[in-house]
């Protein structure tokens, strides 16, 4: 099978995931016992202004016509209609540019972004909430896990290569400290550490995102904030990819391939590297691409701890207010997210193992 | 004394303090001159090899006295088993070769075939990447691969195990080494590339002047390759000559048993003689009586009358089992939506019957479908189309749990003992598991009995109950899977391939342990093979396949004398070394 039908098929398997997953997202906060409305204007409100607010919101339709529009409005191919009065018109504030493609009178096919609203809260379109956070989450994630794998890929080559001597002890524990301390309480040492204690050396703070917001200049990054939440972030998956990396690694160096390669006369480095470690490292991608995915569902703890503004921070704020478009569109970035990594992950297998391609 | 290629001279490897794999063994190696190294698993022969090219896993492993004198292409002598690390690379792949017996796993399979080849060549040879495809491809047309370009660009996964060989041939010879060791290489090869492949080496070797040590459990192999022999037997030499004099007249009754366990063609035996019946071991000392291996099979000879006899009771009987017409066609999915079928003919409207207490010998080569067929019949496969009738019921009209009280009378023996014992389950428990399930006596102490019983039936001893699998060799597992298959006292058994993976002298005593089962409860076999021999010393009627389809049936002794297809013809042909 050719790489291009392979990974169409992981396309069209994975959006049709998307759809259950909007599905599920959908059904799940909108039936749930609460109301918008009066979170929005608080208990005090008179019914008046509840149903107005209701029915602005579409609130008060059915839901089954309600999960229609909704996922009419995500469809990136949509019907929208010209009248001003139906859910589906083509309000420029709403769907920003568009692209008639089809038009039957009075209704027409559309291309154009996913709609997903504006939140109940501040009024912002969620699309912009959600990128704004999403930045930081990114960053901060891929920089964890990039200190992960290039440490711990080294570290757990070392470990089986050196097994039972003293490296492999000491990179061991390590590993195993890693995966002892709980996120929370790393995150608090560490930012009272580096980011107190020590902060006259470090010169680290203990909290702060991405983007400073300078009076004058506006938002400016700030790189060195990202160094603490990223190594807390970072120890887990370090240690998992230690201990993988190890295990994986002794596994393959007892393969026959790894004879043959040094009766050929190869350097040792060369058959470690060149002949063992892409071998063993399928099961770390597995780990880390994981690893990646729930990353960026939010690191909610250390987003916390170190007040970075991120995915997580925003979902659980959201969360708390009751601010359902913010909520549902975190869920569903997050879930389509997994499905892009995951085909990801899939293609890299390819690359990295040739049988996977012919078997799948 | 004229200057050896290699010399071995009192060699002793020990693995850890107390266990000497190899024990102070000498032998020489001339220019274009094969030595073959013959030994059961375990005898130290795969150690020797390895210990020549300092391959050894150190620690444990350790050379710990002797040397390897070896004559460089430089004209100087040097000790290999002295030399330093990064002097003894200079020698591996470049002037002393390896070929390995597992060709399937013996390439890396994220790398191509040429690419694994030509890296040697860069290596030693310090060719460019462009020079070492031109001499890879040429190497490749020199071992008879078919398409050497597109092989080149080949992962391993995408080319069968001959090749696979092939390849590793190619990647030995590419540097022209002055010593080639093979350890086993074609002992995980069917007959006919076995046989292709031991020519190619004659043919090597003769063109390169190579000296190659030929490491393997079959004598029959070294007959038809080797000119000197060196049989080790607990890390030392205990026969050293050449090749036509150790047959004719072996000296050693180990080398005796060895050369008799082996199933030959030619001769019809009640049993096979084992190691044991040449000799008795004690701590140290070997108690041999002096056997004649001539007399010796003289007088384990089944008499012609006696298989009319034993043929006429058993086709007088009605079938037990009876398949007609089994087909079991795999479909291939191709396109997009996978929408487009093609078809696997695994097994290809095959019938046929067995007696009960007889033995029906199925025999071919990987891929004829001998696989599929047994487990088709245990409806651990469901057939495509066909009939299968065990006892007068139509299996495949049973319900899953009738199936389950059926199996009760059925039983399988797989071919790889090692993976087919639960690493973690007490062999007692692994022979007590199919009983309780079964719900066969009354309570586990009785179980317990019976088992102990079944330990003692398959030559094991009752203090192994609550031993785990990894304490036992190759044979004593195989002896364990057999102990579960009787357990559940079935009348029908399938032998998968059950002693391929043993040494001969262990697949003798195994094979002689299954018929003295089978003339004790009355056990009816499928006995599945690749091995033209085994399966004829162990059948009463035989079927050869190839393609999934029955390419002949019919006695033994008729098939052998004379064979009607070309294909078996063939397999015949590819037997090594009568003796």
């Amino acid at each position: 099978m050719n790489i291009l039908s392979f990974f169409l098929k992981k396309i069209i398997s994975g959006l049709l995931v998307v759809f259950g997953v909007s599905a599920l997202v959908f059904f799940l906060f909108n039936l749930l016992p609460g109301d918008p409305a009066r979170m929005m204007l608080g208990q005090r409100a008179d019914v008046q202004s509840v149903q107005s607010i209701n029915r602005e919101l579409g609130l008060d339709q059915p839901p089954l016509k309600r999960f229609a529009i909704y996922i009419n409005d995500l469809s990136p191919v949509c019907l929208l209609s010209k009248d001003p009065q139906s859910f589906i018109f083509a309000d420029s504030a709403k769907y920003g540019e568009t692209t008639q493609l089809l038009s039957f009178g009075e209704r027409s096919i559309y291309i154009k972004q996913p709609y997903l609203r504006r939140s109940y809260q501040s009024n912002r379109l969620v699309g912009e909430i959600l990128v704004d956070s999403l930045k930081g989450t990114f960053i901060l994630s891929i920089a964890a896990l990039f200190l992960a794998s290039f440490i711990g890929i080294p570290l757990g080559v070392i470990s089986a290569v050196k097994k039972n001597k003293f490296a492999d002890h000491a990179i061991g524990m390590i590993a195993a400290l890693g995966m002892a301390l709980p996120s929370f309480f790393a995150a608090v040492i560490i930012a009272w550490l580096f980011g107190f204690v020590l902060s006259d050396y470090t010169g680290l703070e203990m909290t702060g995102s991405l983007y400073r917001v300078d009076p004058f200049f506006g938002p400016v990054i700030e790189w060195k904030n990202l160094i603490l939440p990223s190594i807390t972030l970072g120890i887990r998956p370090l240690s998992v990819v230690i201990q993988l990396t190890r295990s994986s690694m002794l596994e393959v160096l007892s393969l026959d391939f790894v004879r043959t390669a040094k009766a050929k006369g190869l350097e040792s480095r060369i058959v470690l590297y060149r002949h063992a470690l892409r071998n063993a490292l399928n099961p770390v991608l597995t780990a880390v691409s994981g690893w990646f995915g729930s990353l960026l569902a939010g690191a909610v703890f250390i987003e916390y701890v170190f007040n970075w503004k991120g995915i997580g921070k925003i979902t659980v704020d959201s969360l708390e207010t009751y601010d359902l478009p913010v909520v549902m569109g975190a869920v569903l970035l997050v879930s389509c997210f997994f499905i892009l990594i995951n085909i990801a992950v899939d293609l890299l297998y390819g690359v990295l193992d040739p049988r996977v391609r012919r078997s799948s | 004394m004229a200057e050896h290629l290699l010399q071995v001279d009192n060699l002793t490897v020990q693995f850890g303090k107390t266990f000497t794999a190899v024990d102070g063994i000498s032998f020489t190696l001339e220019k274009g001159q094969t030595v073959g190294i013959v030994g059961e698993s375990g005898s130290g022969k795969s150690v020797t090899s390895l210990s020549i090219m300092r391959l050894i896993a150190s620690p444990p492993g350790k050379i710990t006295n002797g040397s390897i004198l070896y004559n460089n292409r430089a004209g100087q002598k040097v000790d290999l088993a002295s030399l330093n690390e990064d002097a003894i690379r200079g020698y591996r792949g470049n002037e002393i070769a390896m070929i390995f017996q597992e060709p399937m796993t013996s390439l890396n399979p994220v790398l191509t075939c040429g690419y694994q080849v030509a890296e040697a060549l860069r290596l030693h040879k310090k060719l460019n990447k462009k020079e070492a495809r031109a001499k890879t491809i040429e190497l490749f047309n020199k071992v008879k691969l078919p398409r050497p370009e597109a092989i080149f660009d080949s992962y391993p996964h995408e080319i069968s195990g001959g090749q696979k060989q092939r390849v590793m041939i190619a990647m030995a010879i590419s540097c022209d080494p002055a010593i080639l060791i093979a350890d086993e290489p074609t002992t995980a090869l069917d007959v006919t590339v076995q046989a292709e492949i031991i020519q190619l080496l004659k043919e090597l070797q003769q063109e390169h002047g190579m000296g190659i040590i030929f490491i393997t459990h079959d004598l029959g192999v070294i007959a038809s390759i080797a000119q000197r022999v060196v049989v080790m037997h607990r890390g030392k030499v205990v026969e050293e000559g050449e090749v036509h004099d150790i047959f004719k007249n072996p000296k050693h009754p180990y080398t005796r048993g060895l050369i008799a366990c082996r199933p030959t063609l030619g001769r019809k035996l009640r049993r096979l003689p084992t190691i044991s019946d040449f000799m008795s071991e004690g701590e140290r000392t070997i108690i041999a009586p002096n056997i004649d291996i001539q007399n010796h099979f003289q007088s384990l000879t089944i008499s012609d009358n006696e298989t009319k006899e034993r043929r006429n009771t058993l086709e007088s009987q009605v079938p037990l089992l009876k398949v007609e017409n089994i087909r079991n066609w795999f479909p291939i999915r191709k396109g997009f939506f996978s929408l487009t079928k093609d078809y696997v003919k695994a097994v290809d409207d095959v019938s046929f019957e067995v007696y009960p207490g007889e033995t029906l010998g199925l025999v071919g080569e990987s891929g004829c479908g001998k696989t599929t067929l047994g487990r088709t019949i245990l409806r651990l496969i469901e057939p495509t189309s066909g009939k299968i009738t065990f006892k007068g019921t139509n299996i495949n009209s049973l319900t899953a749990s009738q199936m389950r009280a059926m199996r009760k009378h059925m039983q399988i023996i797989f071919q790889d003992p090692y993976s087919s014992l639960n690493p973690r389950m007490t062999i007692g428990e692994a022979i007590m598991e199919p009983m309780r399930v079964h719900k066969l006596h009354s309570n586990d102490k009785t179980r317990k009995e019976k088992t102990i019983d079944l330990l003692e039936r398959v030559s094991l001893k009752a203090e192994h109950f609550n031993r785990y699998p990894h304490e036992f060799s190759g044979g004593q597992r195989q002896r364990i899977c057999i102990a579960r298959a009787i357990a559940v006292e079935p009348e029908f058994i399938i032998c998968d391939e059950s002693v391929s993976a043993l040494d001969v002298s262990v697949q003798a005593q195994v094979l002689n342990l299954l018929n003295e089962l089978r003339d004790k409860f009355g056990f009816t076999y499928i006995f599945i093979s690749h091995d033209l021999a085994v399966v004829k010393f162990m059948s009463d009627r035989m079927i050869v396949m190839n393609k999934g389809k029955i390419e002949e049936a019919g006695y033994p002794d008729d098939i052998y004398a004379n064979p009607k297809s070309d294909y078996t013809r063939k397999l015949i042909a590819a037997i090594p070394g009568e003796i």
